[in-house]
């Protein structure tokens, strides 16, 4: 296994007639931590209420700092307006449980009254129990897809905004977001072997329901490249389970008729976190180089050169320092992860980036609005952030 | 005469032209590219400013917008524009050193604020507004939870639950105008030899513990959970820890552990302000019953034996040491 994710694209003869240009971050770890803190202190001051105010003005920093040939990425959202749907929605989802628990404790006693079977109030605090479980997916799948819209539709890149799905394509994004849902459960039933199947469905619906401009974004990558990608790490996963397992081996000798473990697996034991780590890291280079270098814009090709072994030192030394200074170095961490992660994502040929046009903008209900945070709390996930 | 360097998009396609932007007295703007010269009055231009060193948006009438590098000396120029009071509220905040030291100073002030004072009130207030009769609903709720974990029904002889009884009789006259208390005996080798107090006045004793202890010993074990119920202890710690979670929450964004992390180590304090508070409690009852309290260090000193768990620092433990509730217990 490489080090490093690169692809043989990345040195391509193609690049010395057309040149491929790289992201810039110019964010810095002192300026993020004076809006880190003032956003603090504003949302305990209010009571949580200032969130919306504090999500926008991070994510405007992370974009408004982040260049492409000369330009910077703007988000143009009005905190005020995700305000109401924001409320709402944080209110749905509090009564939505409160309901279920009163409707399932209701029903059971009536069951219990009428029926004075175990089995009925079983089945009957189970069915609600589902449907809870239904209208919870449901709504979430909802307002999952109406972030994605929400937040590409107010980042605009030299005044052109990006875009996810559109209005006549509904019906089909409801029927992926529900593939998508059900696949999840999938995941854990087949105990992760449909994992690399539902990494790739996530990442085409993330990228091919969204454009720029008029231009929709294409991903190529099939599942056999994830299932080969997650078959490559299957060693590192595999010998890091090995060492966790010498404990339980250790526990379970006296009952197997068997002598304590080789010296072999329990000297793995202390290296097994580290095993599984670098199997994180592995995976999420490999997986966000495999996914880039399938997406296009139009005529534009990306790249991506995260090496797994910066990310393995970034996560260690960051961890490290996180524990020092109980969490004050965060805003600082944040910065050099993502300047690291842009600035080594590349695109090209250069010229295609001024052939792109303006789409129409969208217009959006409250409650669609306030769906803007949901899994994409990044500032830059959405646009740069797929991968993981 | 002013003059800035920008980038120039129209907002139809993705080209980004060069442009000189130059402020004449006049007070027109004027906008010179390769293939475009144009000018408008300053006050119909609208100036977007993003949070940090980053360029300046000026947004022309047309829907066009200028990106430009030099922002200090654009804004200069929009300093008249109006602004609202939490812009006002920001650039106060972070434009100065010592503004920005005070807000943060006010920052960790307010977190303290909350945490010393506002969740131990809210608990307080939470708990002691809750009905006995709805505090010990939920109480049941809890514990039939844990029946379907590691609880097991008793396994203990009639004439050893009868001694249990009349133990905790003994302690009831303690609780004047409360619902009185509930004793439920449990099996559990994972939990071991322990006691816990469930809201609502329902004490839980493993039947590990009435193995372990002596009936003076048990008597104090039982009088320090009746404690924890005089003052609401268990109904405190559900919203105080609910709180604790919420709060942890405002302040970690995305994968800042440190909240969590310090979420868990102010419940532990909490917690273990709570046991000494208990304790106490069960010392004043002890003593009008003319009961040694030695007793309740030596049932101590047996369960730390019997746990057999690992000595930690203090701070990551829910309850304090033996010998800071000896020392504390002997205090006063």
């Amino acid at each position: 296994m490489s080090d490093t994710a690169n692809t043989p694209e990345w040195s391509a003869s193609a690049r010395k007639e057309q040149p491929w240009i790289s992201l810039d971050f110019t964010g810095r770890p002192g300026e993020f931590f004076k809006i880190w803190i003032t956003n603090l202190l504003f949302t305990l001051g209010s009571c949580g209420l200032y969130g919306p105010w504090a999500w926008v003005c991070t994510r405007r920093y992370f974009l408004s700092q982040t260049r492409l040939q000369g330009s910077s990425f703007y988000f143009q959202a009005k905190a005020g307006a995700l305000f109401l749907g924001w409320i709402l929605i944080s209110l749905g989802f509090g009564l939505l449980g409160l309901f279920s628990d009163l409707l399932s404790a209701g029903l059971s006693a009536v069951a219990e009254q009428l029926v004075r079977k175990p089995w009925v109030v079983l089945v009957v605090t189970g069915s609600v129990g589902l449907l809870t479980l239904l209208i919870q997916a449901t709504a979430m799948a909802w307002l999952l897809m109406q972030s994605q819209r929400y937040n590409a539709n107010r980042t605009t890149y030299r005044n052109l905004r990006f875009g996810f799905g559109s209005s006549n394509i509904q019906r089909q994004l409801w029927a992926e977001m529900a593939v998508l849902m059900v696949m999840g459960f999938l995941v854990v039933l087949s105990l992760g072997l449909l994992q690399p199947y539902a990494a790739w469905r996530w990442r085409r619906f993330l990228i091919k329901h969204r454009r720029f401009g008029t231009t929709a974004f294409t991903f190529t990558a099939t599942p056999a490249d994830f299932y080969r990608l997650h078959g490559q790490a299957l060693p590192l996963l595999l010998l890091g389970l090995f060492g966790l397992s010498a404990p339980l081996v250790i526990l379970l000798a006296p009952f197997l008729r068997a002598a304590t473990p080789p010296l072999v697996w329990i000297g793995l034991l202390p290296l097994s976190p580290l095993l599984l780590l670098l199997w994180s890291c592995w995976l999420e280079a490999h997986a966000a180089a495999l996914t880039w270098r399938s997406t296009r814009l139009g005529e534009l090709k990306f790249e991506c050169g995260w090496r797994v072994r910066a990310l393995l030192r970034m996560k260690l030394v960051h961890g490290l320092l996180l524990m020092l200074s109980f969490g004050l170095a965060w805003p600082s961490v944040r910065i050099w992860a993502t300047r690291y992660r842009l600035q080594r994502i590349r695109l090209g040929p250069a010229a295609a980036l001024n052939t792109f046009l303006a789409a129409e903008e969208e217009q959006m209900s409250d409650l669609a609005k306030g769906a803007f945070a949901m899994g994409d709390d990044n500032g830059m996930a959405g646009l740069f952030d797929i991968s993981l | 005469m002013e003059t800035f360097n920008g980038l120039y998009c129209d907002g139809h396609s993705s080209r980004a032209v060069a442009v000189v932007v130059r402020l004449h007295p006049d007070g027109q703007l004027e906008l010179e590219g390769p293939d475009r010269k144009q000018s408008q009055p300053l006050e119909t231009l609208r100036l977007e400013q993003p949070p940090g060193q980053a360029r300046a948006l000026l947004h022309w009438p047309d829907g066009a917008l200028v990106e430009v590098e030099d922002n200090g000396r654009l804004l200069c120029l929009f300093a008249n524009r109006p602004r609202t009071a939490h812009e006002r509220l920001l650039d106060w905040a972070r434009s100065h050193r010592g503004n920005f030291i005070a807000t943060m100073l006010l920052t960790g002030a307010s977190i303290s604020l909350i945490l010393v004072t506002g969740l131990p009130l809210l608990g307080q207030l939470v708990s002691f507004a809750t009905p006995p009769q709805l505090a010990r609903r939920l109480g049941e709720s809890m514990l039939t939870k844990l029946d379907e974990g590691p609880m097991k029904p008793t396994s203990l002889h009639p004439i050893q639950k009868r001694r249990m009884w009349q133990l905790l009789q003994q302690l009831q006259p303690f609780r004047a105008g409360e619902l009185p208390l509930k004793l439920e005996l449990r099996s559990s080798p994972l939990v071991g030899a322990n006691a816990f107090c469930l809201p609502g006045g329902i004490l839980v004793v493993t039947d590990e513990l009435v193995r372990l202890a002596t009936p003076n010993e048990m008597l104090a074990v039982l009088a320090h959970e009746a404690g924890h119920d005089l003052h609401r202890h268990p109904m405190q710690m559900l919203v105080r820890s609910h709180a604790l979670s919420l709060l942890a929450n405002i302040v970690g964004i995305q994968d800042n552990p440190f909240p969590g992390l310090g979420a868990t180590l102010v419940g532990n304090a909490y917690s273990r302000q709570f046991e000494y508070m208990a304790d106490h409690e069960a010392l004043k009852m002890l003593r009008r019953l003319n009961r040694p309290p030695e007793a309740f260090f030596s049932i101590l000193d047996k369960m730390e034996k019997h746990s057999g768990n690992p000595k930690l620092p203090s701070f990551l433990l829910t309850h304090p040491s033996n010998r800071e509730r000896r020392s504390q217990f002997k205090g006063p």
